[in-house]
Protein backbone atom coordinates (compact mmCIF):
# COMPACT_ATOMS: atom_id res chain seq x y z
CA UNK A 1 0.00 0.00 0.00
CA UNK A 2 2.59 2.07 0.94
CA UNK A 3 4.55 1.36 -2.14
CA UNK A 4 1.66 2.30 -4.30
CA UNK A 5 1.22 5.89 -2.21
CA UNK A 6 4.90 6.56 -2.80
CA UNK A 7 4.69 6.15 -6.65
CA UNK A 8 1.10 7.22 -7.06
CA UNK A 9 1.38 10.86 -5.13
CA UNK A 10 3.72 12.37 -7.98
CA UNK A 11 1.32 10.98 -10.25
CA UNK A 12 -1.34 12.61 -8.54
CA UNK A 13 0.18 15.75 -8.38
CA UNK A 14 0.93 15.48 -12.42
CA UNK A 15 -2.84 14.26 -13.24
CA UNK A 16 -4.26 16.60 -10.76
CA UNK A 17 -2.74 19.32 -12.83
CA UNK A 18 -4.47 18.10 -15.49
CA UNK A 19 -7.25 18.21 -13.76
CA UNK A 20 -9.54 19.95 -15.94
CA UNK A 21 -8.35 18.20 -18.90
CA UNK A 22 -10.49 14.99 -20.29
CA UNK A 23 -7.81 14.28 -23.33
CA UNK A 24 -4.60 13.56 -24.56
CA UNK A 25 -2.27 16.29 -25.82
CA UNK A 26 -0.34 14.99 -28.42
CA UNK A 27 3.08 15.39 -26.70
CA UNK A 28 3.47 14.62 -23.44
CA UNK A 29 2.21 11.70 -20.90
CA UNK A 30 -0.71 12.04 -19.29
CA UNK A 31 -1.55 9.27 -15.74
CA UNK A 32 -4.96 7.45 -17.53
CA UNK A 33 -4.44 8.27 -21.25
CA UNK A 34 -0.87 6.05 -21.63
CA UNK A 35 2.00 6.73 -23.41
CA UNK A 36 2.55 6.74 -27.21
CA UNK A 37 6.11 5.42 -28.12
CA UNK A 38 7.65 7.76 -30.02
CA UNK A 39 7.58 6.93 -33.81
CA UNK A 40 5.56 3.90 -33.65
CA UNK A 41 2.18 3.32 -33.33
CA UNK A 42 2.71 1.73 -30.04
CA UNK A 43 1.32 2.95 -26.86
CA UNK A 44 2.16 1.40 -23.25
CA UNK A 45 -0.59 1.96 -20.21
CA UNK A 46 -2.42 -0.25 -17.53
CA UNK A 47 -3.68 0.20 -14.06
CA UNK A 48 -2.25 -0.38 -10.25
CA UNK A 49 -3.82 -1.23 -6.88
CA UNK A 50 -3.39 -1.96 -3.71
CA UNK A 51 -5.77 -2.57 -0.83
CA UNK A 52 -6.24 -3.32 2.61
CA UNK A 53 -9.47 -6.09 2.83
CA UNK A 54 -10.39 -7.24 6.59
CA UNK A 55 -12.90 -9.97 5.52
CA UNK A 56 -15.19 -11.00 8.52
CA UNK A 57 -14.32 -14.42 6.83
CA UNK A 58 -10.61 -14.17 6.53
CA UNK A 59 -7.49 -13.00 8.28
CA UNK A 60 -6.88 -9.31 7.65
CA UNK A 61 -4.64 -8.73 5.09
CA UNK A 62 -3.20 -6.02 2.28
CA UNK A 63 -1.18 -5.53 -0.40
CA UNK A 64 -0.50 -5.12 -3.71
CA UNK A 65 -3.70 -6.27 -5.62
CA UNK A 66 -3.28 -6.10 -9.30
CA UNK A 67 0.01 -4.17 -11.84
CA UNK A 68 -1.73 -4.91 -15.19
CA UNK A 69 -0.02 -3.44 -18.24
CA UNK A 70 -1.26 -2.50 -21.36
CA UNK A 71 0.33 -2.77 -24.67
CA UNK A 72 -1.41 -1.84 -27.76
CA UNK A 73 -0.70 -0.91 -30.98
CA UNK A 74 -2.64 0.68 -34.06
CA UNK A 75 -1.16 1.97 -37.26
CA UNK A 76 -2.98 3.88 -40.24
CA UNK A 77 -4.70 0.57 -41.44
CA UNK A 78 -7.60 -1.33 -39.71
CA UNK A 79 -5.55 -3.16 -37.82
CA UNK A 80 -5.43 -2.76 -34.24
CA UNK A 81 -3.77 -4.89 -31.41
CA UNK A 82 -4.35 -4.63 -27.37
CA UNK A 83 -2.92 -7.37 -24.97
CA UNK A 84 -3.34 -6.90 -20.70
CA UNK A 85 -1.15 -9.06 -18.99
CA UNK A 86 -2.39 -8.74 -14.72
CA UNK A 87 0.17 -9.27 -12.35
CA UNK A 88 -2.17 -10.19 -9.28
CA UNK A 89 -1.09 -10.40 -5.65
CA UNK A 90 2.31 -9.77 -6.28
CA UNK A 91 2.84 -8.37 -2.52
CA UNK A 92 0.80 -9.50 0.22
CA UNK A 93 0.94 -8.97 3.83
CA UNK A 94 -0.98 -11.15 5.50
CA UNK A 95 -1.69 -11.75 9.16
CA UNK A 96 0.93 -14.23 10.66
CA UNK A 97 2.38 -14.65 7.70
CA UNK A 98 3.70 -11.63 7.03
CA UNK A 99 4.93 -10.07 3.30
CA UNK A 100 4.53 -12.86 1.17
CA UNK A 101 4.40 -13.13 -3.12
CA UNK A 102 3.09 -16.78 -2.75
CA UNK A 103 -0.12 -16.45 -4.38
CA UNK A 104 1.24 -14.18 -7.36
CA UNK A 105 0.05 -14.87 -10.56
CA UNK A 106 0.62 -13.57 -13.99
CA UNK A 107 -3.13 -13.83 -15.67
CA UNK A 108 -3.37 -12.76 -19.19
CA UNK A 109 -6.31 -11.00 -19.28
CA UNK A 110 -7.28 -9.92 -22.82
CA UNK A 111 -5.02 -10.72 -26.18
CA UNK A 112 -6.65 -9.44 -29.43
CA UNK A 113 -6.45 -8.29 -32.89
CA UNK A 114 -9.51 -6.17 -34.22
CA UNK A 115 -10.03 -5.91 -37.94
CA UNK A 116 -11.95 -2.39 -37.80
CA UNK A 117 -14.30 -2.62 -40.97
CA UNK A 118 -15.97 0.34 -40.28
CA UNK A 119 -17.91 1.41 -36.92
CA UNK A 120 -20.89 -0.89 -37.92
CA UNK A 121 -18.88 -4.01 -37.97
CA UNK A 122 -15.76 -4.89 -36.40
CA UNK A 123 -13.90 -8.25 -36.17
CA UNK A 124 -12.05 -9.50 -32.59
CA UNK A 125 -10.14 -12.45 -32.10
CA UNK A 126 -8.38 -14.00 -29.26
CA UNK A 127 -8.95 -13.22 -25.59
CA UNK A 128 -11.24 -10.51 -24.63
CA UNK A 129 -13.52 -9.55 -21.73
CA UNK A 130 -17.16 -10.91 -21.92
CA UNK A 131 -19.81 -8.47 -22.75
CA UNK A 132 -22.07 -9.32 -20.24
CA UNK A 133 -23.66 -6.35 -18.63
CA UNK A 134 -21.39 -3.40 -17.78
CA UNK A 135 -19.34 -4.11 -14.82
CA UNK A 136 -17.52 -6.88 -16.18
CA UNK A 137 -16.08 -4.67 -19.14
CA UNK A 138 -14.83 -2.28 -16.71
CA UNK A 139 -14.14 -4.10 -14.20
CA UNK A 140 -10.67 -2.22 -13.25
CA UNK A 141 -10.28 -0.93 -9.95
CA UNK A 142 -9.53 2.59 -10.80
CA UNK A 143 -12.76 2.41 -13.25
CA UNK A 144 -15.54 1.19 -10.61
CA UNK A 145 -16.26 2.69 -7.28
CA UNK A 146 -15.75 0.07 -4.62
CA UNK A 147 -13.01 -2.21 -3.70
CA UNK A 148 -15.57 -5.45 -4.06
CA UNK A 149 -17.20 -6.13 -7.11
CA UNK A 150 -20.87 -7.37 -7.16
CA UNK A 151 -21.44 -11.22 -6.82
CA UNK A 152 -23.62 -11.38 -10.05
CA UNK A 153 -20.94 -9.52 -12.16
CA UNK A 154 -18.09 -12.26 -10.78
CA UNK A 155 -19.88 -15.52 -10.17
CA UNK A 156 -22.46 -16.37 -12.67
CA UNK A 157 -20.00 -15.95 -15.91
CA UNK A 158 -16.31 -16.13 -16.85
CA UNK A 159 -14.87 -13.14 -16.78
CA UNK A 160 -13.05 -14.05 -20.24
CA UNK A 161 -13.78 -15.71 -23.68
CA UNK A 162 -11.30 -17.06 -25.92
CA UNK A 163 -12.71 -16.94 -29.78
CA UNK A 164 -14.02 -14.54 -31.59
CA UNK A 165 -16.77 -11.24 -31.37
CA UNK A 166 -18.48 -9.08 -34.20
CA UNK A 167 -19.32 -5.50 -32.58
CA UNK A 168 -20.16 -1.69 -34.28
CA UNK A 169 -22.97 0.79 -33.35
CA UNK A 170 -25.71 0.73 -35.61
CA UNK A 171 -27.82 3.54 -36.23
CA UNK A 172 -31.77 2.32 -35.39
CA UNK A 173 -33.98 5.55 -35.84
CA UNK A 174 -31.39 8.16 -35.36
CA UNK A 175 -30.25 6.24 -31.99
CA UNK A 176 -26.59 4.85 -31.73
CA UNK A 177 -27.13 1.08 -30.69
CA UNK A 178 -23.93 -0.39 -29.84
CA UNK A 179 -24.03 -4.56 -30.03
CA UNK A 180 -21.58 -7.35 -29.52
CA UNK A 181 -21.94 -11.36 -30.57
CA UNK A 182 -19.45 -13.78 -29.88
CA UNK A 183 -18.59 -17.39 -29.49
CA UNK A 184 -15.96 -19.03 -27.47
CA UNK A 185 -13.31 -20.77 -29.90
CA UNK A 186 -11.19 -23.88 -27.98
CA UNK A 187 -9.84 -23.38 -24.94
CA UNK A 188 -9.06 -20.55 -22.39
CA UNK A 189 -5.73 -19.17 -23.12
CA UNK A 190 -4.06 -18.88 -19.81
CA UNK A 191 -6.85 -19.02 -17.66
CA UNK A 192 -6.66 -17.55 -13.36
CA UNK A 193 -6.57 -21.19 -11.49
CA UNK A 194 -9.31 -19.85 -9.64
CA UNK A 195 -11.75 -19.01 -11.91
CA UNK A 196 -14.11 -21.46 -14.06
CA UNK A 197 -13.80 -20.71 -18.17
CA UNK A 198 -16.12 -21.35 -20.52
CA UNK A 199 -15.44 -24.93 -22.71
CA UNK A 200 -18.45 -23.80 -25.08
CA UNK A 201 -19.98 -20.08 -25.64
CA UNK A 202 -21.97 -18.35 -27.29
CA UNK A 203 -23.80 -14.97 -26.66
CA UNK A 204 -24.71 -11.31 -27.52
CA UNK A 205 -25.09 -8.20 -25.46
CA UNK A 206 -26.79 -4.98 -26.92
CA UNK A 207 -27.02 -1.69 -25.57
CA UNK A 208 -29.47 1.07 -25.94
CA UNK A 209 -29.09 4.83 -25.32
CA UNK A 210 -31.56 6.35 -23.44
CA UNK A 211 -31.76 10.35 -24.40
CA UNK A 212 -31.49 11.65 -21.14
CA UNK A 213 -31.92 9.28 -19.30
CA UNK A 214 -28.77 7.07 -19.29
CA UNK A 215 -28.13 3.75 -21.39
CA UNK A 216 -29.75 0.45 -21.24
CA UNK A 217 -27.96 -2.95 -21.72
CA UNK A 218 -29.37 -6.73 -22.73
CA UNK A 219 -27.46 -9.56 -22.53
CA UNK A 220 -27.83 -13.00 -23.72
CA UNK A 221 -25.24 -16.15 -23.38
CA UNK A 222 -25.49 -19.96 -23.83
CA UNK A 223 -22.43 -21.92 -22.17
CA UNK A 224 -20.93 -24.34 -20.50
CA UNK A 225 -17.95 -24.21 -18.11
CA UNK A 226 -14.58 -26.55 -17.52
CA UNK A 227 -15.66 -27.27 -13.45
CA UNK A 228 -18.96 -28.36 -14.60
CA UNK A 229 -18.72 -29.80 -17.85
CA UNK A 230 -21.50 -31.24 -19.15
CA UNK A 231 -23.98 -28.69 -17.80
CA UNK A 232 -25.36 -26.76 -19.61
CA UNK A 233 -26.16 -22.68 -18.58
CA UNK A 234 -28.28 -19.79 -20.09
CA UNK A 235 -28.35 -16.86 -19.44
CA UNK A 236 -30.20 -13.35 -19.24
CA UNK A 237 -28.82 -9.88 -18.19
CA UNK A 238 -30.31 -6.60 -17.93
CA UNK A 239 -28.11 -3.29 -17.51
CA UNK A 240 -28.78 -0.09 -16.78
CA UNK A 241 -26.29 3.02 -16.26
CA UNK A 242 -27.18 7.08 -15.84
CA UNK A 243 -24.80 9.82 -14.99
CA UNK A 244 -25.02 13.33 -14.40
CA UNK A 245 -23.17 16.24 -12.60
CA UNK A 246 -20.97 13.60 -10.98
CA UNK A 247 -24.12 11.67 -9.55
CA UNK A 248 -24.34 8.14 -10.82
CA UNK A 249 -26.98 4.94 -10.93
CA UNK A 250 -26.15 1.75 -12.05
CA UNK A 251 -27.99 -1.36 -11.85
CA UNK A 252 -27.56 -5.25 -13.69
CA UNK A 253 -29.44 -8.28 -13.11
CA UNK A 254 -28.23 -11.68 -13.92
CA UNK A 255 -31.02 -15.03 -14.32
CA UNK A 256 -28.96 -18.04 -15.31
CA UNK A 257 -30.50 -21.05 -15.83
CA UNK A 258 -29.26 -24.95 -15.47
CA UNK A 259 -30.56 -27.72 -17.76
CA UNK A 260 -29.46 -29.63 -14.27
CA UNK A 261 -32.69 -27.75 -12.66
CA UNK A 262 -33.58 -25.30 -10.70
CA UNK A 263 -31.69 -26.17 -7.55
CA UNK A 264 -28.45 -25.52 -10.12
CA UNK A 265 -30.22 -21.87 -11.43
CA UNK A 266 -28.44 -18.56 -10.06
CA UNK A 267 -29.76 -15.13 -9.91
CA UNK A 268 -29.45 -11.96 -8.53
CA UNK A 269 -29.39 -8.19 -9.17
CA UNK A 270 -27.45 -4.85 -8.06
CA UNK A 271 -28.17 -1.22 -7.72
CA UNK A 272 -25.41 1.04 -6.87
CA UNK A 273 -26.03 5.39 -7.09
CA UNK A 274 -22.84 7.40 -6.39
CA UNK A 275 -23.15 10.79 -5.38
CA UNK A 276 -20.84 13.68 -5.08
CA UNK A 277 -19.82 15.33 -1.80
CA UNK A 278 -17.18 18.14 -2.41
CA UNK A 279 -14.94 18.61 -5.38
CA UNK A 280 -13.12 14.58 -4.93
CA UNK A 281 -15.02 13.45 -2.10
CA UNK A 282 -18.00 10.79 -3.28
CA UNK A 283 -20.49 8.47 -1.36
CA UNK A 284 -21.54 4.98 -2.64
CA UNK A 285 -24.32 3.14 -1.59
CA UNK A 286 -25.41 -0.58 -3.02
CA UNK A 287 -27.52 -2.61 -2.45
CA UNK A 288 -27.57 -6.53 -4.07
CA UNK A 289 -29.60 -9.69 -4.18
CA UNK A 290 -28.14 -12.56 -4.63
CA UNK A 291 -29.65 -16.28 -5.05
CA UNK A 292 -26.35 -18.61 -5.78
CA UNK A 293 -26.83 -22.10 -7.15
CA UNK A 294 -27.30 -24.97 -4.88
CA UNK A 295 -28.39 -25.17 -1.30
CA UNK A 296 -27.21 -22.04 -0.20
CA UNK A 297 -30.06 -19.47 0.46
CA UNK A 298 -30.84 -15.93 -1.26
CA UNK A 299 -28.80 -13.53 0.27
CA UNK A 300 -29.13 -9.35 0.71
CA UNK A 301 -25.88 -7.58 0.43
CA UNK A 302 -25.20 -3.99 1.70
CA UNK A 303 -22.27 -1.83 0.73
CA UNK A 304 -21.93 2.27 1.67
CA UNK A 305 -18.50 3.61 0.94
CA UNK A 306 -16.89 6.79 -0.22
CA UNK A 307 -14.44 7.63 -2.55
CA UNK A 308 -11.78 10.29 -3.43
CA UNK A 309 -10.86 10.83 -6.86
CA UNK A 310 -8.09 13.07 -6.80
CA UNK A 311 -8.14 12.81 -10.70
CA UNK A 312 -9.50 10.90 -13.67
CA UNK A 313 -7.14 8.72 -13.31
CA UNK A 314 -6.83 8.68 -9.39
CA UNK A 315 -9.15 6.74 -6.49
CA UNK A 316 -9.02 6.18 -3.12
CA UNK A 317 -11.58 3.74 -2.00
CA UNK A 318 -13.29 2.83 1.38
CA UNK A 319 -16.41 0.87 2.15
CA UNK A 320 -18.10 -1.05 4.89
CA UNK A 321 -19.92 -4.35 3.25
CA UNK A 322 -22.79 -6.72 5.46
CA UNK A 323 -24.63 -9.65 4.27
CA UNK A 324 -26.93 -12.00 5.44
CA UNK A 325 -27.35 -15.46 4.85
CA UNK A 326 -23.72 -15.45 3.41
CA UNK A 327 -23.53 -19.51 3.65
CA UNK A 328 -20.66 -18.66 0.27
CA UNK A 329 -18.56 -16.78 2.28
CA UNK A 330 -18.73 -13.83 0.29
CA UNK A 331 -16.54 -11.07 0.93
CA UNK A 332 -17.88 -8.78 3.98
CA UNK A 333 -16.65 -6.01 6.33
CA UNK A 334 -14.02 -3.35 6.12
CA UNK A 335 -12.21 -2.80 2.23
CA UNK A 336 -10.13 0.02 1.22
CA UNK A 337 -7.85 0.57 -1.81
CA UNK A 338 -6.51 2.73 -3.62
CA UNK A 339 -6.02 2.83 -7.56
CA UNK A 340 -4.16 4.37 -10.34
CA UNK A 341 -4.56 4.29 -14.44
CA UNK A 342 -0.98 5.11 -15.98
CA UNK B 1 -21.50 48.58 -42.36
CA UNK B 2 -21.99 45.07 -43.18
CA UNK B 3 -18.51 43.31 -43.97
CA UNK B 4 -19.02 40.33 -45.72
CA UNK B 5 -17.09 37.30 -44.50
CA UNK B 6 -14.18 36.65 -46.13
CA UNK B 7 -14.39 34.29 -49.42
CA UNK B 8 -11.77 32.31 -48.20
CA UNK B 9 -13.95 29.30 -47.80
CA UNK B 10 -14.21 26.23 -49.65
CA UNK B 11 -15.79 26.32 -53.41
CA UNK B 12 -19.22 25.13 -51.78
CA UNK B 13 -19.29 27.40 -48.96
CA UNK B 14 -18.01 30.52 -51.28
CA UNK B 15 -20.99 29.29 -53.48
CA UNK B 16 -23.29 29.98 -50.79
CA UNK B 17 -21.94 32.89 -49.20
CA UNK B 18 -21.45 34.82 -52.88
CA UNK B 19 -25.31 34.52 -52.83
CA UNK B 20 -26.25 35.80 -49.68
CA UNK B 21 -23.88 38.50 -50.34
CA UNK B 22 -26.13 39.05 -53.05
CA UNK B 23 -28.76 39.28 -51.04
CA UNK B 24 -27.53 40.91 -48.55
CA UNK B 25 -26.90 44.35 -51.13
CA UNK B 26 -30.36 43.66 -52.30
CA UNK B 27 -32.17 44.13 -49.03
CA UNK B 28 -30.05 46.69 -47.19
CA UNK B 29 -27.43 46.45 -45.23
CA UNK B 30 -28.57 47.63 -41.68
CA UNK B 31 -32.09 45.75 -41.82
CA UNK B 32 -30.87 42.62 -42.69
CA UNK B 33 -28.10 42.85 -39.88
CA UNK B 34 -30.58 43.60 -37.69
CA UNK B 35 -32.51 40.72 -38.58
CA UNK B 36 -30.27 38.35 -38.40
CA UNK B 37 -29.09 38.92 -35.10
CA UNK B 38 -32.78 39.18 -34.08
CA UNK B 39 -33.28 35.93 -35.52
CA UNK B 40 -30.11 34.20 -33.72
CA UNK B 41 -31.58 35.41 -30.78
CA UNK B 42 -34.72 34.08 -31.09
CA UNK B 43 -33.63 31.01 -32.30
CA UNK B 44 -31.17 30.72 -28.91
CA UNK B 45 -34.08 31.67 -26.95
CA UNK B 46 -36.86 29.29 -28.27
CA UNK B 47 -34.20 26.54 -28.90
CA UNK B 48 -31.82 27.31 -25.71
CA UNK B 49 -32.43 23.28 -24.46
CA UNK B 50 -28.51 21.72 -23.67
CA UNK B 51 -27.03 25.24 -24.80
CA UNK B 52 -25.68 27.60 -21.88
CA UNK B 53 -25.69 31.52 -22.08
CA UNK B 54 -21.81 31.73 -22.52
CA UNK B 55 -22.35 29.33 -26.04
CA UNK B 56 -25.51 31.31 -27.34
CA UNK B 57 -23.14 34.26 -26.53
CA UNK B 58 -19.86 32.95 -28.66
CA UNK B 59 -21.69 32.76 -31.99
CA UNK B 60 -22.02 29.97 -34.38
CA UNK B 61 -19.13 27.34 -34.30
CA UNK B 62 -17.75 25.89 -37.57
CA UNK B 63 -17.07 22.07 -38.09
CA UNK B 64 -14.12 21.99 -39.97
CA UNK B 65 -12.77 19.25 -42.23
CA UNK B 66 -9.75 19.46 -45.15
CA UNK B 67 -10.57 21.04 -47.98
CA UNK B 68 -12.26 18.25 -50.05
CA UNK B 69 -13.13 16.31 -47.15
CA UNK B 70 -16.51 18.05 -46.09
CA UNK B 71 -18.47 16.31 -48.94
CA UNK B 72 -17.85 12.72 -46.94
CA UNK B 73 -19.16 14.16 -43.61
CA UNK B 74 -22.71 13.32 -42.53
CA UNK B 75 -24.60 15.07 -40.02
CA UNK B 76 -24.56 11.51 -37.81
CA UNK B 77 -21.24 11.07 -38.16
CA UNK B 78 -20.29 13.66 -36.07
CA UNK B 79 -21.06 12.33 -32.68
CA UNK B 80 -19.48 8.84 -33.66
CA UNK B 81 -16.40 10.73 -34.66
CA UNK B 82 -15.70 12.64 -31.29
CA UNK B 83 -16.74 9.54 -29.38
CA UNK B 84 -14.31 7.59 -31.43
CA UNK B 85 -16.80 4.79 -32.36
CA UNK B 86 -16.05 5.85 -36.38
CA UNK B 87 -12.63 5.58 -36.89
CA UNK B 88 -12.25 6.11 -40.76
CA UNK B 89 -14.03 7.96 -43.19
CA UNK B 90 -15.95 6.87 -45.72
CA UNK B 91 -12.49 6.83 -48.59
CA UNK B 92 -10.64 4.71 -45.63
CA UNK B 93 -8.59 7.33 -44.49
CA UNK B 94 -8.06 7.48 -40.85
CA UNK B 95 -10.26 10.12 -39.38
CA UNK B 96 -8.26 12.24 -36.94
CA UNK B 97 -10.65 14.37 -34.45
CA UNK B 98 -9.11 16.90 -32.36
CA UNK B 99 -10.14 19.07 -29.18
CA UNK B 100 -9.64 22.04 -27.68
CA UNK B 101 -9.33 22.34 -24.17
CA UNK B 102 -11.78 21.13 -21.90
CA UNK B 103 -12.59 24.72 -20.20
CA UNK B 104 -12.57 26.37 -23.42
CA UNK B 105 -16.24 27.89 -23.96
CA UNK B 106 -16.28 26.62 -28.05
CA UNK B 107 -15.43 23.23 -26.81
CA UNK B 108 -18.49 23.37 -23.66
CA UNK B 109 -20.51 24.30 -26.68
CA UNK B 110 -19.49 21.63 -29.33
CA UNK B 111 -19.84 18.93 -26.66
CA UNK B 112 -22.78 19.87 -25.00
CA UNK B 113 -24.84 19.99 -28.91
CA UNK B 114 -22.78 17.41 -30.54
CA UNK B 115 -22.45 14.46 -27.71
CA UNK B 116 -25.23 15.84 -25.67
CA UNK B 117 -22.55 16.28 -22.30
CA UNK B 118 -19.93 18.15 -20.68
CA UNK B 119 -16.63 17.31 -21.02
CA UNK B 120 -16.98 16.89 -17.36
CA UNK B 121 -19.58 14.47 -17.97
CA UNK B 122 -17.37 12.50 -20.59
CA UNK B 123 -14.33 11.90 -18.79
CA UNK B 124 -15.95 8.66 -17.15
CA UNK B 125 -16.52 7.60 -20.77
CA UNK B 126 -13.19 8.28 -21.46
CA UNK B 127 -11.81 6.31 -19.13
CA UNK B 128 -13.75 3.29 -20.04
CA UNK B 129 -12.84 3.49 -23.27
CA UNK B 130 -9.18 3.55 -22.09
CA UNK B 131 -9.76 0.71 -20.87
CA UNK B 132 -10.28 -1.03 -24.27
CA UNK B 133 -7.04 0.65 -26.01
CA UNK B 134 -9.13 3.45 -27.50
CA UNK B 135 -7.73 7.28 -26.96
CA UNK B 136 -9.82 10.75 -26.68
CA UNK B 137 -9.20 12.98 -29.26
CA UNK B 138 -5.68 14.92 -29.48
CA UNK B 139 -6.19 18.07 -27.27
CA UNK B 140 -5.09 21.64 -28.94
CA UNK B 141 -3.87 24.11 -27.30
CA UNK B 142 -5.79 27.28 -29.39
CA UNK B 143 -7.79 27.89 -32.41
CA UNK B 144 -4.94 28.89 -34.39
CA UNK B 145 -3.08 25.38 -33.64
CA UNK B 146 -6.95 23.81 -34.96
CA UNK B 147 -6.90 25.55 -37.96
CA UNK B 148 -3.22 24.67 -38.80
CA UNK B 149 -3.58 20.79 -37.79
CA UNK B 150 -7.34 20.43 -39.62
CA UNK B 151 -5.43 21.89 -42.90
CA UNK B 152 -2.42 20.08 -42.73
CA UNK B 153 -3.26 16.60 -41.22
CA UNK B 154 -5.15 14.22 -43.79
CA UNK B 155 -8.44 13.36 -42.06
CA UNK B 156 -8.73 15.63 -39.86
CA UNK B 157 -11.46 17.78 -37.82
CA UNK B 158 -12.28 20.03 -35.78
CA UNK B 159 -14.25 23.32 -35.04
CA UNK B 160 -13.49 27.09 -34.79
CA UNK B 161 -15.77 29.83 -34.07
CA UNK B 162 -17.54 30.29 -37.74
CA UNK B 163 -15.94 33.42 -38.60
CA UNK B 164 -12.16 32.41 -37.92
CA UNK B 165 -12.86 29.35 -40.70
CA UNK B 166 -10.28 30.82 -43.48
CA UNK B 167 -9.63 28.97 -47.30
CA UNK B 168 -7.38 26.33 -45.42
CA UNK B 169 -10.38 24.42 -44.62
CA UNK B 170 -13.12 23.76 -45.29
CA UNK B 171 -16.67 24.10 -43.15
CA UNK B 172 -18.74 21.00 -42.84
CA UNK B 173 -21.48 22.26 -40.41
CA UNK B 174 -22.61 24.74 -38.50
CA UNK B 175 -23.71 24.82 -34.83
CA UNK B 176 -25.46 27.28 -33.79
CA UNK B 177 -27.85 27.79 -30.77
CA UNK B 178 -27.02 24.31 -29.56
CA UNK B 179 -27.50 22.44 -32.40
CA UNK B 180 -26.28 21.41 -35.50
CA UNK B 181 -27.58 23.18 -38.29
CA UNK B 182 -28.45 21.81 -41.75
CA UNK B 183 -27.72 24.80 -43.64
CA UNK B 184 -24.82 27.42 -43.48
CA UNK B 185 -26.38 30.47 -41.64
CA UNK B 186 -26.21 33.78 -42.76
CA UNK B 187 -24.19 35.50 -40.13
CA UNK B 188 -22.64 38.50 -40.15
CA UNK B 189 -18.90 38.38 -39.66
CA UNK B 190 -18.17 42.12 -39.40
CA UNK B 191 -15.75 43.49 -37.97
Amino acid sequence: MWLLLALGLPLSVCAADHADQDDTSAAEYQPGHGWHVPGTGFRLGGYASAGFDNDRHLPAEGGLNDVSLFVWWEGEGKLRLFSELDLEDSLRVEHGAGLTSKRAYLALERLYGDYLFSEKLNLRAGKFLTPIGRWNVIHADPLVWTSSRPLITKRTFPGNVTGAMAYGTLPVMGQEIDYSIYTAIGEDWRSVPELDPFTDAYGVHFEFPLPGAGEFGVSYASFEQEASAGEHKKLLGLDYSWAKDRYEVSAELAYRISDEGSRADERGLFIQAVAPLSQRWYAIGRYELYDPAGPAPTMNLGVLGLAMRLSPALIFKAELSHASNNRIKAPEGFFASFAILF
Amino acid sequence: MRVAVKTNLAKRDRVLLSRKRERVRREGAGIVTCLIKAGLLSLCLMVGVGADAAMAAQGPIAVIVAPGQARNLKKDDLALLFKRKKLFWGDGVKAQPVNLPASHPLRRGFSLAVLGHTPEDLEKYWNDLYFHGISPPYVLASEEAMLRFVAETPGAIGYVPYCSADARVAIGFVIAAGRVLDDLPEVDCGR
